[in-house]
């Protein structure tokens, strides 16, 4: 890669019009999103939206792009706020409902929850912990992606959610104990495992 | 700390407990072999989650976005950027009918100065922005060295993601005012003393040939004027896109005479702060660090002299292709007057000719100054003034 092609030329690029340096940007980025937001959204094909319409928002916004943070880690941020948005829930709530508003996936029914195409891309195990991360609040089920999927520290979770680090801290506890509930065959499978060490990111 | 709220359990797992908690909760998981158990459960909880797969993407989302923002209305920056296409045909008008030779830059002044004094002529206020009085103040020693000989290479600053930041303490655009013919040079130092938020005032001075175009260039179109200033300067120069209203741009046809009473001027007025220099790649890189412009392309420019069977004054420079693959087709693009392209290619030994080096796609900048006279009384040049205002935040 030369040095007219990190992310700061091609934004600069973006912004003289050079869409296709747009394009690199996002095949930079999203092969690293892309399982992030499939964990946030529980589906595919929804991932796949939320993606694109992260990288929109972010190309129309992207005149407010000051460096401050790295490309990857502003657009994160995008994605991420979009999947909590009310636009982005109602967009999913209308894909649950028939044309006539008639409800096609009980969202109730936890087997029905996500992708129909999931249990072919995840393996059983992992379809389980995705359908109880599906049955987190969104805000819980964020902290715990970003906490537990992707490393990120309270303190940017937080900046990210623009919520006090307390409320990180509480929510992905609360978040803990729930899976911790819904998924006691794997936590009783593991009983035997070490004790734990304390982690850093 | 309350060890009844078990949160602390998770921040002791996650390695985002202080010093002494850490310590409370090592010795509550000691003391307590249910909180001990609790805590290995929600290790594995932990661990469930961070051991999903990470499949890859489906499908590369890259061309689609981009030929999806290409040809979206809703994504036209037009405003803000001018696209290649009509780079190339504004850049071969301007060629066609310009044989530009660059002169000076003046100045760049601070104007936190109290303008108090009234100015000489009537002010053009009605487009004022708000006020907005954060100032920068521009070190002496910094202007030296951005004019000295010895300062780096203008493109390499340029491209430095720090070029980048001085932008965000930009403000809003005063859109660029309608210079009325006669006495521009009045009113426009009048506009500026009147401008009591300014940021920074940069002026430099092209020689035009063709004043009559130019003016009716700025009169059809007023936001034309700031795509006249990038690409007089320089064809790959653009006002900033993240502030292309932090700027105005005041063009205005003018003569030696009028340009030396202007400058006479505003040396009454910001003296300490007036620094003349020939145009060069530096003002590339003194604009990258006002702010309002963006330099996409290149690491280097230096005048390597007349292309061969070229345009004679036109520089060329290196770049590695920054889009490795997208742009090969347009390396030679913007080249010449009316579409010609200047047509170097290497030689059978792989060299390149005077003034050319491999990936020179473009000219790097105005006319060298040193190929032309200095202007006469009663020539007719153009004067470029770049106003950047403070942030108002």
């Amino acid at each position: 890669m030369t040095g007219c092609n990190d992310d700061n030329s091609l934004i600069l690029a973006c912004r003289a019009g050079r869409t296709e340096a747009f394009g690199i940007l996002v095949q930079r980025y999203q092969d690293r999103l892309y399982p992030t937001m499939l964990r946030l959204t529980g589906s595919a094909d929804d991932a796949l939206d939320l993606l694109q319409d992260a990288f929109l928002r972010a190309f129309e916004k992207l005149d407010h792009f000051q460096g401050e943070s790295s490309f990857y880690t502003w657009v994160y941020r995008i994605a991420v706020n979009l999947a909590l948005s009310g636009r982005r829930r109602r967009k999913l709530t209308l894909r649950l409902q028939g044309p006539h508003g008639e409800t096609r996936i009980d969202p109730a029914d936890e087997s029905s929850l996500g992708d129909p195409t999931l249990p072919i891309v995840l393996a059983e195990r992992d379809e389980m912990i995705q359908r109880a991360l599906n049955s987190l609040a969104d805000d819980h089920r964020a902290v715990v992606v970003m906490k537990e999927f992707d490393g990120l520290r309270y303190e940017e979770i937080a900046a990210i959610l623009g919520v006090p680090v307390g409320t990180v801290r509480s929510r992905l506890h609360r978040a803990r104990l729930d899976l911790r509930e819904r998924l006691k065959s794997i936590v009783l499978e593991d009983e035997s495992a070490p004790q734990p060490a304390r982690q850093g990111r | 700390m309350n060890l009844d709220d078990e949160s602390y359990l998770s921040a002791y797992l996650d390695d985002e407990l202080d010093p002494a908690d850490r310590q409370a909760v090592e010795w509550s998981i000691e003391s307590s072999p249910p909180r001990a158990d609790r805590l290995r459960s929600i290790a594995q909880v932990r661990e469930a989650v961070a051991g999903l797969d990470r499949p890859a993407i489906p499908r590369d989302l890259g061309p689609a976005l981009a030929a999806q923002i290409a040809r979206d209305n809703r994504f036209s920056r037009s405003r803000l950027l001018i696209k290649p296409a009509r780079l190339a045909r504004v850049a071969s008008a301007f060629l066609g009918f310009a044989s530009i030779a660059a002169s000076l830059i003046f100045a760049i002044v601070r104007l936190n100065h109290p303008l108090h004094e009234s100015p000489e002529v009537p002010v053009v206020a009605s487009n004022e922005v708000a006020p907005a009085h954060r100032t920068h103040r521009i070190e002496p020693s910094r202007i030296v060295e951005i004019f000295a000989p010895t300062s780096p290479p203008l493109l390499a600053r340029a491209s430095n993601p720090p070029a980048l930041q001085p932008t965000h303490e930009l403000g809003p655009i005063v859109v660029a005012p309608e210079v009325p013919t006669g006495r521009d040079e009045r009113r426009l130092v009048g506009d500026m003393l009147a401008r009591t938020h300014v940021r920074r005032v940069l002026i430099v001075t092209d020689m035009i040939d063709a004043p009559d175009q130019v003016r009716r260039l700025i009169a059809e179109n007023g936001r034309e004027v700031s795509e006249f200033g990038r690409i007089s300067i320089r064809q790959e120069l653009m006002i900033d896109p993240e502030h292309a209203e932090a700027a105005e741009v005041f063009a205005v046809p003018i003569d030696e005479r009028g340009r030396r009473s202007l400058v006479d001027r505003l040396q009454q007025h910001f003296s300490e702060l007036i620094e003349e220099g020939p145009s060069s790649p530096e003002l590339v890189t003194q604009l990258s660090e006002v702010g309002q412009v963006a330099v996409f392309k290149g690491l280097k420019a230096a005048p390597l002299g007349d292309p061969p069977g070229g345009i004679p004054g036109l520089i060329a420079h290196r770049e590695p292709d920054p889009l490795p693959g997208i742009f090969e087709a347009n390396r030679f693009g913007l080249t010449g007057p009316k579409g010609a392209g200047l047509g170097a290619k290497p030689t059978r030994a792989g060299a390149w000719p005077d003034g050319f080096e491999e990936g020179a796609d473009a000219f790097v900048g105005p006319l060298d100054p040193r190929r032309k006279p200095p202007p006469r009384p009663g020539d007719r040049i153009t004067l470029l003034v770049w106003v950047t205002h403070p942030s108002p935040r």
